[in-house]
């Protein structure tokens, strides 16, 4: 029986404050905002790049980093819309070439 | 003393003014009397016009009305299109018409050449389009 399930609280390794947990490498301390779990994140980061290694199309859009600071992440995000909006732009223009030469 | 200044877009007194840059206007003038003078039969064309003209003015027209929508969407009429992203809609617009489309439409030849001629025009984008509006106003020292 898996006693990790039932717990959903972890002490964060950074500020000893006790914090929320779901579980996931992603999770950060509610009080300090670090990860909670900085060792299951690097088996993560690596578990990714492996599997990065193995993809043959490239990536287009940036990658948001669950470990990118507050402001590192909000200014990806800010770009990652621009790129979402660029892709969708220019979509509607080459649809509409299409569409009108037949 | 007068000086200029890049600010956001605050009042759609600016107009279009992407679409004013010599470079455009003659890429989009060039491509409309070609369609129109082949669609009405009215004159005929030499090979690499009629292969190449297309795709060489594709990227600026395209690109350029891409960056006004942007801009108005995004409120920002500084805003450039990193070069990256110039590459990627290079290879996009490769694919869409090099690749795709021809499985589609017998309308659509793919010729390697056509990419090259994209990537001159794309290039062409890069070096006179892709540039802010630069709002000038008169402003105290």
């Amino acid at each position: 029986m898996d006693n990790a399930a039932a717990t959903n609280t972890k002490k964060c390794p950074h500020c000893g404050q006790w914090s929320a947990w779901n579980l996931h490498h992603e999770d950060r301390c509610t009080h300090c905002g670090r990860l909670l779990d900085p060792r299951a994140y690097q088996r993560a980061i690596q578990q990714d790049a492996e599997e990065q290694k193995n993809e043959k199309a490239p990536r287009i859009f940036i990658k948001i980093d669950p470990a990118d600071g507050t402001f590192t992440r909000l200014w990806k995000y800010v770009v990652l819309s621009g790129q979402v909006l660029f892709a969708a732009i220019i979509s509607f223009f080459v649809w509409l070439g299409v569409a009108l030469a037949g | 003393m007068a000086r200029s200044s890049i600010s956001r877009l605050d009042d759609s007194r600016v107009g279009l003014p992407e679409l004013r840059r010599p470079l455009f206007v003659v890429a989009a003038v060039l491509y409309g009397l070609y369609k129109v003078l082949r669609l009405g039969n009215w004159a005929t064309f030499p090979p690499y016009v009629t292969s190449y003209l297309a795709d060489l003015t594709c990227l600026p027209i395209l690109l350029t009305l891409t960056l006004v929508v942007q801009r108005r969407l995004t409120r920002n009429l500084a805003f450039t299109f990193p070069t990256s992203w110039l590459v990627a809609a290079w290879l996009y617009v490769s694919v869409i018409f090099e690749v795709i489309v021809p499985q589609w439409s017998a309308h659509y030849i793919s010729d390697p050449f056509d990419v090259v001629a994209y990537a001159l025009g794309t290039l062409a984008f890069r070096y006179w389009l892709n540039r802010p509006v630069l709002q000038r106003s008169a402003a105290p020292s």
